[in-house]
């Protein structure tokens, strides 16, 4: 470049056009029509990679075009040079290095001075770089179009007067317009319902304040729900929107499923059937409000656990009746349950396999209604009519005897007469005396099964006590001690006197009887009111006024088995031909006629205790008193209340654990429960609740309350013990003494005599004998 | 009402027949009380329903009739309505119930009836029958 090397010297013009065209790569081209010479500019010749100087002729020049371009600028050059049209062509030529350049040419005619076109001159530009940037802009275009057009969602671009300059596919689609109609036109002309509407009121927003808004919202015109985000750019707002209809019904369906279920699961929460669902390996998946009623177990403590294990002590009868349920899809029947406490529960149950949209067995729901009590009572009416049944077969049974035995006893009597021979008449005197006693024993059947209606006469209580003690006070034996003691204004009973009699008469018999080997027999008269939760623990004695008369011996006592058939007509412990197995049937019977009940305690080797309640008319002292009025009863008892003391309650039996809390709470109490003395001490000690005082039954299995009592006397004597048990007189004081309990509850209690042992236990308690132990509670 | 036992009729003892009948559905019973009966003088007439038993005290006008409170056929209620309509001035026959059950049936509650209660004491037998025999003032003939 030898132009480049005065640097000192100001540029030429000449020479700063060449820079320019070197670095613009333009360059010059004249072409001499006559001669057809061609000259290149430097420029032009470094731009196509040829020397400077370099000038081909016109075809060669032409020629370096591709033939369609050639052919084009040939007939361009032809035109111009023939008559001056000037041209401007954007085509491609090869450089010497044969790459293709995008070049845009232009020529005119130079006429000399007679207006001869002489020559064509002109520039050359190369723009490559231009056509390819312009190419990638198109591309780009086009992709992006492609794009926008292929989303699912809609995409439009308003300008600042709210004119579509813009509009994808989707949104021709979702605005049900052809996308050319839309473009230019104002959006709301567009959708004119559109006004108003949140969506208007949002792009406004967008394009005002320059922000972001997002709309979701039910777009009527169009009948979908429709989510729209409007972003301010350049030329107004470019919005997004998405059709949501669907996600929104599927939302709305799931809210309204919810909704359902909530009011379904509401629904299986008031129903008084235990519902369950479990899954396919038995785990617990649901357990409504009436399982935990009817199980004791709390929804949240069995989630997860195997209702096999769970409630079935009888897993053979648990595994046939799925087996049988995965058959047939469904199975119902009577099932066994077992309650958190351990007891027995009889339930009908139905179970419903539940599966899945492919038919497989996902779960098993079942309904469980509760038929203990229904059960217990179908029992009860099943053995009173037995009982009825065998009344009437006996009486029948026992006139024919009579008859039978009529002919033997006066025939008997007869040769007894006329028979002078004495061993003889020591025979036929036998056989007299066993007809006596084989209608003595129908005269006892005949009198249960006939039912007892004696006289109905006002019986002095007293009287009656001391009718029993001469009766019997030369025949028992001299090691068996008789007390008999009525309290001080005891009430009278209305009935029959005789029949009573019997009653006390069989019993003492009885527990003379029970002690062979000698003892004391313990019987006492006092008043007692029943309330309502007395009745419901002994599932007897309707409310009122009664008087009670226990009958206590210290004999062999009998078991539970025993027990529970001793009022059952036939049934005799005692040697055959010496009882009927009557008496307390008939005892029974009679007690029941006069509107009283009677029951029975015993332990074996601790005695027994017979308890009768006989209504009371009383007396002429306290005449005034009405014994219908149940306020007028709890009016007449003490009811102690508690200030929020914790009772732990003992006891093995559920209903009698179930009553004395109630009770207890029912009067300002709080209450934890335990089913055996060994659980009592774990409550106790676990400490997680403070005791106030322990009221223990002195009879229950794996730990009895005595053995508790003395623990707990030992270890925690600040807390003061109650022992309560049907045994009083005799076994149970005794062996509540023996264990240091001081605070003794006759069993059955009602619920005065409960408050009011509870109360004095608690008060005499308030200076513990010793003081190592924190105090519990606040007295 | 107030039997009427007329220690006078006494005297005429020799002429007149002491007669009663039992009333029994049981063989047995029947045989053993006129055993009884027979051996304290009474003729006895046998019967084993209460029909018959009303018959035969219109038939024979006996001074007592023993009747079983439960026999098939006719009712103690009926039968002892039959009996106590049939009874002359002296209120002849005298009647006893007799029953297997403990107690006097409510259809002999009218005092001038006697009860038994199987089984029978033969001395309480005998003082009842006693207590109770009405001797009648017309007696029909024997029958042969």
């Amino acid at each position: 470049m030898t132009s480049a090397s005065g640097s000192a010297a100001p540029v030429e013009p000449e020479s700063l056009l060449r820079i320019a065209g070197r670095l613009a790569r333009f360059g010059g081209w004249s072409i001499e029509l006559s001669s057809g010479i061609v000259t290149w500019s430097d420029e032009l010749a470094e731009m196509l990679g040829y020397p400077r100087g370099y000038s081909p002729g016109l075809e060669a020049a032409l020629s370096l075009h591709p033939p369609e371009d050639s052919a084009i600028l040939t007939e361009a050059v032809r035109i111009c040079g023939e008559s001056g049209t000037p041209f401007d062509q954007q085509r491609r030529i090869h450089n010497s290095a044969g790459d293709i350049l995008d070049i845009r040419t232009m020529g005119e005619a130079v006429r000399d001075g007679s207006g001869r076109i002489i020559r064509i001159q002109g520039a050359f530009f190369d723009v490559t770089t231009q056509v390819a940037a312009e190419a990638a802009r198109l591309s780009m275009e086009q992709r992006l179009s492609t794009t926008l057009d292929s989303l699912s969602d809609g995409i439009i671009t308003l300008d600042f007067d709210l004119n579509v300059t813009y509009a994808n596919h989707q949104v021709a689609m979702i605005m049900r317009h052809p996308r050319d109609e839309l473009i230019g036109k104002d959006f709301f002309e567009l959708f004119p319902a559109g006004l108003g509407t949140e969506f208007a009121i949002g792009f406004r927003r967008a394009l005002a304040e320059r922000t972001k808004v997002s709309i979701h919202d039910y777009f009527a015109p169009l009948d979908r729900w429709v989510e729209a985000t409007a972003y301010p750019v350049d030329g107004g707002l470019a919005i997004y929107f998405r059709d949501v209809t669907e996600r929104e019904e599927a939302r709305r369906l799931l809210a309204e499923s919810e909704e359902r279920n909530a009011a379904q699961a509401a629904l299986l929460d008031v129903a008084t059937d235990a519902i369950v669902v479990r899954a396919i390996d038995n785990t617990i998946m649901y357990w409504n409000h009436a399982a935990e009623v009817l199980y004791g177990w709390n929804s949240e403590e069995v989630l997860g656990r195997s209702k096999r294990d769970l409630l079935y002590a009888d897993t053979v009868e648990f595994d046939a009746a799925t087996a049988k349920l995965m058959r047939d899809g469904s199975w119902s029947g009577e099932m066994e349950h077992r309650h958190r406490d351990g007891r027995r529960i009889i339930v009908e149950s139905s179970w419903t396999l539940v599966r899945d949209d492919d038919g497989q067995p996902v779960s098993v729901f079942s309904v469980n209604t509760d038929m203990t009590a229904r059960r217990r009572l179908e029992e009860q009416n099943y053995r009173a009519q037995r009982m009825e049944s065998i009344g009437t077969l006996a009486s029948g049974i026992a006139h024919d005897l009579n008859n039978v035995l009529t002919p033997i006893l006066i025939s008997v009597q007869l040769l007894e007469r006329g028979e002078t021979d004495e061993s003889k008449r020591r025979i036929l005197s036998t056989v007299e005396a066993s007809v006596k006693r084989g209608a003595d024993m129908i005269r006892q059947v005949l009198s249960f099964a006939k039912g007892v209606d004696g006289k109905r006469v006002l019986v002095d209580i007293p009287t009656l006590l001391g009718d029993l003690r001469s009766l019997f006070h030369d025949t028992l034996p001299a090691n068996v001690r008789l007390d008999v003691k009525a309290a001080d204004g005891v009430w009278n009973t209305r009935g029959d006197s005789t029949q009573l009699l019997q009653v006390l008469v069989n019993l003492v018999t009885n527990a003379n009887d029970a002690m062979p080997h000698g003892g004391t027999i313990t019987m006492s008269a006092r008043n007692v009111v029943l309330t309502d939760e007395y009745n419901s623990v002994s599932h007897l004695a309707a409310p009122g006024r009664y008087i009670a008369i226990d009958v206590e011996d210290t004999g062999e006592g009998m078991t539970p088995d025993v027990l529970t058939k001793i009022f059952e007509p036939f049934f005799t412990t005692k040697g055959s031909g010496d009882g009927t197995g009557l008496g307390l049937a008939t005892s029974l019977g009679i007690i029941r006629s006069h509107g009283g009940h009677m029951q029975a305690y015993s332990e074996p080797g601790n005695g027994s205790h017979f308890q009768i309640h006989l209504p009371a008319i009383p007396t002429d002292a306290d005449s005034t008193a009405t014994a219908g009025n149940l306020d007028d009863l709890n009016d007449a008892v003490a009811m102690p209340r508690g200030q929020n003391e914790m009772i732990l309650v003992v006891d093995d039996e559920a209903s009698i654990r179930q009553m004395t809390r109630q009770s207890l709470e029912a009067f300002g109490y709080r209450t934890l429960v335990a089913s055996n003395g060994a659980e009592a001490i774990e409550v106790v000690e676990s400490g997680e609740e403070p005791v106030d005082l322990v009221l223990t039954d002195m009879t229950m299995p794996v730990m009895d309350g005595a053995t508790a009592a003395a623990y707990l006397l030992k270890r925690h004597p600040t807390i003061p013990i109650v022992a309560a048990s049907g045994l009083n007189a005799n076994g149970g004081v005794a062996r509540a003494a023996h264990s240091g309990v001081s605070n003794f509850l006759a069993k059955p209690y009602t619920t005065s005599e409960l408050l009011v042992a509870v109360r004095s236990a608690l008060d005499s308690h308030q200076n513990p004998p010793t003081t190592n132990e924190v105090s519990h509670g606040s007295h | 009402m107030t039997k009427s036992r007329k220690v006078d009729s006494m005297a005429a003892e020799d002429q007149v027949v002491r007669r009663v009948v039992v009333a029994d559905d049981d063989y047995l019973v029947r045989m053993i009380v006129r055993a009884v009966l027979e051996g304290e003088g009474f003729e006895v007439i046998e019967a084993g329903n209460g029909e018959t038993a009303v018959a035969e005290n219109a038939r024979h006008r006996p001074d007592l009739v023993l009747i079983d409170a439960h026999m098939p056929g006719a009712t103690l209620a009926q039968s002892l309505a039959a009996l106590l309509a049939g009874r002359d001035a002296h209120g002849a026959p005298g009647i006893v119930v007799i029953t297997g059950d403990l107690t006097r049936p409510i259809e002999a509650s009218e005092p001038t009836i006697g009860f038994l209660s199987k089984p029978v004491d033969l001395q309480v037998l005998l003082d009842t029958v006693a207590q109770y025999a009405v001797p009648a003032a017309t007696k029909s003939p024997r029958p042969e």
